[in-house]
């Protein structure tokens, strides 16, 4: 276009002059701004920069153009304008984009105004085919139920944006954003440390906003969009736990998968790959000697999303530990180990040996002394390898337990018969018994003696 | 439906004794004196016997009779009269005789059960120690955890008091006895 026409399309107006600009008048009218190209590429052009993505040139069309195929004509799109403007906020529009654009900014006034009769009256006047004001209000009865809440109501209003600019970006309460753009907002105000704004994008995740807009789109286009909607339930469901690993922190790993470790334990080192964490931490451990914090919310979801693998037990493990740190740091070995097994590297001495010595108070828990001295013997030598897998099945070991309660139990029943028995054996009641049987015996030698002599006496007789 | 009434001692008993010792006297008179004479001791020792079970009497009467035994015998060999059995009741012989048996029975009575006590409890005292063992094996190997609650309870508290006693000299600068020294005995709750 700058070949075309000699000088640069829109140099030196504002962004959002721009982009008024291109939404009131199209791209093509107000990149061209009244200047006519060459015959030959007027046609390119207009494909080049059709507003109407089903319009829009590709690869395959550019190809035809360049062969001199004869196509035809890409009108320049006018839809969504209706004759006469509405007003709002003392501006009249006439562009369904610019109002949704207007709706999606002052989110208060728009709340009332999209109830607002004059406002229907406008959509059906305006567009005489009824479509978009049928799609409007089906938006707004979708919420009517719940709409006396906040959170419906912004729901509300940017279901009515989507319907109004279809193509164009969820607006929720402030946040403008196409769903495949979220993440680098998301990870935009994290790092400026807006909180409001990563909970704004993260709640339209989880209230089904960004579903939404999905909805609003053609059936063709969900197609496209499959494996982003997919992504998106999951990321809403992840959204509803608030435990490590996951909530916002984990949304936001998901959505920008090529973006770091933002964990503050690990300071300025980049951690890319999840298989490049525990080299680091092993690193900081073997250079400190100890983690003021061994697990931070980042570090949790950073490896949750980027594992080969599941780690949803681990992480409800973790979750169930509340504030008790020995049963954290059992739920971090338990993530480490799973990075360990499934990434890199092999041996991690510091590490291990730091976790041995941290999780030595979990030993305690069995009962028998020979089970423990066992456990700490084996705990020690692991942790001279550094095999944070086997380590981790050590302290990990419910069958054992199980079994060292049940031998307590054993333990317990045997220590209490013997309790008993002797007992008994101590007793004036056993003395006594002693004393009867003397007397029974007694009485059965002096009865065999008779009885011999009875017999003795009937053998002579005879 | 069975009742457990207490037995009654039967009346007919003695009854039936004195008709069948009448029935002796009329029918066998030289038997009946050598059994009056002959069971003096059985008889002394029903009435001074006071164990539960007459074991005294029922050891003296074997014995006694086992004595008594051969002269009744030899009684009925020699015809069964009274000149023989009057003989025999003045025979000194007969009398060291059938009292040697008997007093062999008293003996019995009184040295047999002392044995055998001591025998029992020697055993039980050996079975003492055994249990005893097993039980600190026990206690060495699985610790408090394996005591009945109250002498768990017990533990602790004589721990606590032995921790406060540990701590009281050193605040005053003073030798005492380590917690240690004054940890309860095992089992404390039994029998000692």
């Amino acid at each position: 276009m700058s070949l075309a026409t000699g000088k640069m399309p829109m140099a030196g107006k504002p962004d959002q002059q721009i982009i008024m600009e291109k939404v009131q008048r199209g791209s093509y009218s107000a990149m061209m701004d009244g200047e006519r190209p060459p015959f030959g590429l007027r046609e390119l052009l207009r494909g080049l920069l059709s507003d109407n993505p089903d319009d829009r040139w590709g690869f395959e069309e550019l190809e035809q153009w360049l062969g001199g195929d004869q196509r035809t004509t890409v009108k320049v799109s006018r839809g969504g304008v209706a004759d006469r403007p509405y007003e709002f906020e003392g501006k009249g529009y006439k562009s369904c984009c610019l109002l949704a654009e207007a709706f999606g900014e002052n989110l208060k006034k728009a709340e009332k105004q999209v109830y607002d009769p004059e406002f229907h009256s406008w959509l059906q006047r305006g567009f005489p085919d009824g479509t978009l004001a049928h799609a409007v209000g089906n938006a707004l009865a979708l919420g009517f139920d719940s709409a006396r809440n906040d959170k419906s109501a912004a729901r509300s209003v940017a279901r009515v944006c989507m319907q109004l600019d279809r193509f164009g970006p969820i607006r929720f309460q402030g946040v403008a954003a196409m769903p495949t753009g979220l993440g680098a907002v998301f990870l935009d105000a994290e790092l400026r440390g807006e909180e409001q704004t990563a909970g704004t994008v993260a709640a339209a995740i989880s209230q089904g906003v960004v579903n939404d807009w999905f909805e609003a789109q053609s059936n063709s286009d969900r197609v496209i969009y499959d494996k982003e909607i997919k992504e998106f339930q999951q990321i809403s469901q992840l959204l509803k736990h608030k435990g490590l690993g996951y909530g916002i922190e984990r949304c936001l790993y998901m959505l920008n998968p090529s973006i770091p470790c933002l964990s503050p334990m690990l300071g300025d080192v980049i951690v890319g790959q999840v298989s490049e964490l525990l080299p680091e931490l092993e690193r900081q451990i073997d250079h400190s000697g100890s983690f003021d914090a061994l697990v931070d919310s980042h570090l949790a979801a950073f490896i949750a999303s980027r594992i080969k693998g599941n780690i949803d037990r681990q992480l409800m493990f973790l979750e169930a530990a509340d504030d008790d740190p020995l049963k954290v740091r059992q739920g971090m070995l338990a993530i480490l180990a799973k990075v360990q097994d499934k990434h890199w590297p092999d041996e991690l001495p510091a590490l291990s040996q730091w976790f041995a010595a941290e999780l030595d108070p979990l030993i305690d828990g069995f009962h028998a002394q020979s089970t423990r001295e066992k456990l700490r013997r084996k705990v020690r030598a692991l942790g001279a390898q550094g095999d944070l897998v086997a380590l981790n099945e050590c302290f990990d070991n419910e069958a054992g337990r199980k079994e060292d309660d049940q031998g307590r139990q054993r333990a317990a029943h045997e220590f209490a018969a013997a309790s008993r028995e002797i007992s008994k054996l101590e007793s004036r009641e056993f003395q006594e018994s002693a004393q009867r049987l003397g007397w029974k015996i007694a009485v059965g030698i002096s009865n065999t003696i008779l009885t011999a002599t009875g017999a003795v006496l009937i053998f002579v007789s005879y | 439906m069975a009742e457990n009434k207490p037995r009654r001692p039967s009346a007919r008993k003695p009854l039936l004794a004195v008709t069948g010792f009448f029935c002796l006297i009329f029918a066998a008179l030289p038997t009946a004196i050598l059994l009056i004479v002959g069971l003096v001791p059985t008889l002394a020792a029903f009435i001074i016997d006071r164990t539960p079970g007459k074991f005294l009497m029922k050891c003296v009467a074997g014995m006694n009779v086992a004595g008594l035994l051969p002269w009744i015998y030899k009684l009925w060999m020699n015809g069964h009269d009274m000149v023989t059995a009057m003989d025999m009741s003045t025979d000194i012989f007969m009398w060291f005789s059938i009292y040697a048996a008997s007093g062999m029975g008293w003996a019995l009575f009184l040295g047999l059960p002392s044995a055998v006590a001591m025998s029992r409890v020697l055993n039980a005292k050996r079975r003492i120690y055994v249990l005893r063992e097993r039980q600190k094996a026990l206690f060495g190997e699985w610790g408090e955890c394996i005591l009945p609650p109250s002498d768990q309870r017990m533990l602790a508290e004589a721990s606590q008091e032995a921790g406060e006693e540990a701590i009281a000299p050193r605040d005053g600068e003073q030798d005492g006895g380590s917690a240690e020294n004054a940890a309860p005995p095992l089992g404390s709750n039994q029998a000692a």
